[in-house]
């Protein structure tokens, strides 16, 4: 399936409720175990804002093994691709941690 | 500040020099401080004089129109604008049109400007401020590569987004300057939302950990986020980088802290009075002619 993002959000991805729809789709997907080609074609702007919820909220239910198998990315510019990348990084440590937070609040409670 | 016993009215009198730095921010924090804490039984309506007043960088109106706004809504408080002295900053008001937002004297802008003009956003209006900054901060950058305006205005954009979520505001007031004989542009962009020591403070507590002295210190930091659901914290450090290597400013003013990085060192400092919300300036140096690429250890294939 391919999500050309301009047609959905428009040529300026700014804010995180163009990027919870953006998501959604993605996940929408997955569930029907279709792989995903992001198409950025187009775009005038891409913030971290929309990044941070369209991409980085996937590593709450995706590992980076699965993101890297059935979901590419394409028409990104370098910048826009630097930035994605830092926005993924950045996902991934704060889900991580939000898992080792919900770990340790289980085991807390279930003592 | 003087008062008139005999109409419950004080006039609010700009001094002589206000500019964008530390002293500038501070006066207009005490200056209107009596708008802020607590409703006057005994005055209603406050009248603005520029007569004293020599030079006032234009960027800064926006800080202006939030003590309005914020006096109009919780006090009640009236407004006007003592206008029978023809001053530089009279004219200036009249072109960006932020008389016309106050005080209803028609906009009239110069054929060769050097003003961003003076406007006011619903803070979810990230569209329509993403084509202002395309429109009147980009025109200012001539020299530049098309790459870097392109990241210039998105890091602008960042800062409005910052506002939107962070402050939980309604409204973003915004206005800038260009300085021709400085070659400088600066955009100032102001709400009156949650500051950065509420929604550090808070986050810190949640945590169970101390909150840092300095919430702005903390929050520029790569990858410093209060968001809660949801991974942040880039927005505030793409600007700060990009200000660090064009030899700009950017300069913070929260509730009562200030913080600035400029081509020297970086100042974290506090005010006596509030502001009620977040200020934000950006000062770029519009001749800077590097060439800016992204630098990374990452050399992987994988995006994710």
């Amino acid at each position: 399936m391919e999500i050309i993002i301009k047609e959905h959000v428009g040529d300026r991805a700014t804010d995180m409720k163009q990027g919870d729809q953006i998501c959604s789709l993605i996940e929408d997907a997955f569930a029907n175990n279709q792989d995903v080609i992001l198409n950025f074609a187009d775009m005038t702007t891409i913030l971290s804002a929309f990044l941070n919820t369209a991409v980085g909220s996937l590593y709450k239910s995706f590992t980076s093994e699965y993101l890297n198998a059935h979901l590419k990315v394409v028409n990104l510019c370098d910048d826009d691709l630097f930035l994605l990348k830092r926005v993924t990084r950045r996902a991934k440590e704060f889900y991580a941690n939000q898992e080792m937070i919900t770990k340790n609040l289980d085991s807390s409670f279930s003592n | 500040m003087k008062k008139d016993e005999t109409n419950t009215e004080i006039e609010i009198v700009i001094p002589k020099i206000v500019k964008s730095n530390y002293n500038g921010y501070d006066t207009l924090l005490n200056l209107f401080d009596c708008v802020v804490n607590r409703k006057s039984e005994t005055v209603d309506c406050f009248t603005i004089g520029f007569h004293c007043n020599d030079w006032f960088d234009s960027n800064l109106l926006p800080i202006i129109y939030a003590y309005i706004v914020y006096g109009k809504a919780k006090f009640d408080y009236i407004f006007q604008y003592r206008n029978n002295v023809d001053t530089s900053v009279h004219q200036l008001m009249i072109r960006n049109g932020f008389a016309q937002k106050c005080f209803n004297i028609p906009c009239s802008p110069r054929e060769a400007e050097t003003i961003v003009p003076f406007k006011v956003f619903n803070s979810t209006d990230t569209y329509n401020f993403g084509k202002y900054i395309d429109s009147e901060i980009v025109r200012y950058l001539p020299s530049m590569e098309d790459t870097v305006k392109r990241d210039i205005s998105a890091y602008i954009q960042e800062l409005f987004g910052n506002a939107q979520i962070h402050g939980r505001c309604r409204h973003v007031f915004t206005c800038g300057q260009y300085y021709p004989k400085k070659g400088k542009m600066d955009f100032t962009v102001v709400n009156l939302g949650r500051t950065f020591h509420h929604n550090v403070t808070e986050f810190f507590e949640r945590k169970n950990e101390a909150a840092p002295d300095h919430s702005v210190a903390w929050a520029v930091l790569p990858e410093h986020s209060t968001k809660l659901n949801v991974s942040g914290g880039l927005g505030l450090s793409l600007m700060r980088d990009f200000i660090h290597f064009n030899n700009g400013r950017f300069q913070i003013v929260s509730g009562n802290e200030y913080w600035e990085l400029n081509t020297k060192n970086e100042i974290h400092k506090w005010f006596e009075c509030e502001f009620p919300g977040t200020i934000v300036n950006i000062e770029i140096d519009q001749h800077d002619k590097n060439h800016y690429k992204y630098v990374t250890n990452d050399i992987s294939e994988d995006i994710f």
